[in-house]
């Protein structure tokens, strides 16, 4: 008995340790599309959390397959997101952003998000006036929820396979 | 006396055990997530993921190299190019119609997320064609939306054009120098937007990348075998959904058809019909021909007969 009190008391402190260096290490990732959302599941139509922003920093907790599960600080919430959506790099909230002021200086910034972004397109739109954005925005703006994507496939009785749970 | 004592210390030492295990899963779940995110922009399916480090080096530079947003960017100058080049088909019924399928079905592709989302628009033109730009703007012509007879052929035809999206076709056509010179400018510039030299530099080094792109997608076509890898995609994503996948074998029988009396577009940049048939053919086991529900059948007709 003596034995096993001396083992505990030396292991003890040993499992906290490492316990604490993987906490230390626990992984947080940034939401690279300009906005998006947590699903109760980890499914293409899977039901909405909650949503988040761009530049927004998600804990990771778990995964499957191409899915990830995120805690957002923003809402206090829990939710499966599609691995497309993030990156292990920081980014800087967009100013004017939802997520704004940033806590990233511009130093801070990576190459590729001083690179082609809308500054660059405005220097284009000067230089080529014969190119014309209407109907791109127009594009744009033709958006569908996922609630909307769940009703149609519903109504037109297109039946996703496993994974797509609704 | 003992044994109760040694369940006591098992006990003690069970949660440190147990999140020390999760500890190690979560590690390697990110690791894995990192790794792919890194080299491919979020796709992470393990035959894609393999299938995209076979592609060219341009390829997986791009995807090292750009974020969803200078896609996004990209994406919008190609799209107004070819807007430039043909008109907007203004019947916006239709226009709702086919993004209510597209983006319906691009959220069961392995790039459900780009930055702001796939979109669709039809082309005022009898030419049968498509483009998808990067990003996931995503043009139709009438011609080839007169080949789908049904919204699991129309489902068909805009898979395909989300497969060379997730595939990053249009991202894998731009030069590798175009990225070292960007990385030269950007690298040394601290502020947030560029300053005046080092901005039209990089604007002269996006035009370069623009014309990459519109030179493979508008002008030469995309090779061969990625047309075959974006059919091929579009039935795992039909399937997925829950469309018919063998509604693009008739899609394609259809345009076969109709190929005779079109000039340009398809005919010149894509493999012809009968060989994409002959492609998929092994894919469609166990598919009978597609006998929809009369309700998908009436939305369809009602909506795309005229076009």
């Amino acid at each position: 008995m003596k034995r096993v009190l001396i083992a505990m008391m030396l292991l003890m402190p040993v499992a906290f340790l490492i316990n604490t260096a993987f906490t230390a290490m626990e992984k947080e990732m940034s939401i690279q599309v300009d906005r998006a959302q947590l699903r109760s599941n980890p499914a293409y139509y899977g039901s909405v959390v909650t949503n988040v922003n761009y530049a927004d920093r998600v804990k990771i907790i778990d995964s499957k397959g191409a899915w990830v599960k995120a805690y957002t600080a923003r809402n206090n919430a829990t939710g499966w997101i599609h691995i497309s959506a993030l990156t292990s790099t920081k980014l800087a909230p967009k100013s004017g952003g939802k997520n704004a002021p940033t806590s990233v200086s511009a130093g801070e910034l990576s190459a590729a998000e001083k690179g082609f972004t809308e500054q660059i397109e405005q220097a284009y739109r000067q230089k080529n006036k014969e190119i014309v954005f209407t109907w791109v925005d127009k594009m744009e703006k033709i958006k569908i929820s996922l609630e909307q994507s769940v009703a149609f496939l519903k109504e037109g009785q297109v039946k996703p396979e496993e994974g797509g749970e609704q | 006396m003992r044994r109760p004592f040694r369940y006591f210390f098992l006990l003690l030492l069970m949660p440190s055990l147990l999140s020390i295990l999760q500890g190690c899963q979560t590690m390697e779940a990110v690791t894995k997530a990192g790794a792919d995110i890194a080299t491919m922009t979020g796709t992470i399916s393990s035959k894609q993921a393999e299938s995209i480090k076979k592609a060219s080096k341009a390829a997986s530079k791009a995807f090292e190299e750009f974020t969803p947003e200078n896609e996004y960017y990209i994406g919008r100058t190609i799209a107004a190019n070819i807007l430039s080049k043909y008109k907007a088909y203004q019947n916006m019924g239709p226009n709702q119609y086919i993004n209510l399928v597209g983006q319906t079905v691009a959220r069961a592709s392995d790039k459900p997320e780009t930055f702001k989302g796939y979109h669709f628009l039809i082309l005022d033109t009898d030419e049968i064609n498509a483009f998808a730009t990067p990003g996931g703007l995503i043009l139709v012509s009438r011609g080839l939306l007169r080949c789908c007879k049904s919204e699991d052929a129309l489902a068909s035809v805009l898979a395909h054009e989300i497969g060379h999206v997730q595939l990053g076709h249009g991202m894998g056509a731009i030069r590798g120098s175009r990225y070292t010179s960007l990385g030269k400018i950007v690298g040394v510039e601290m502020a947030k937007n560029l300053g005046g030299e080092q901005l039209a530099q990089a604007a002269e080094i996006f035009d370069g990348t623009v014309g990459d792109i519109m030179k493979t997608m508008v002008d030469n076509g995309y090779q061969s075998s990625q047309e075959y890898e974006a059919d091929n995609t579009a039935i795992m994503i039909l399937k997925r959904v829950g469309y018919n996948p063998t509604a693009l074998k008739e899609m394609l029988e259809q345009m076969n058809e109709q190929l005779g009396s079109s000039v340009g577009g398809f005919g010149k940049t894509h493999p012809t019909p009968a060989n994409r048939l002959q492609n998929i053919e092994p894919l469609l086991k166990g598919f009978g021909s597609s006998g929809e529900p009369i309700v998908r059948k009436t939305r369809f007709s009602k909506v795309m007969s005229g076009i």
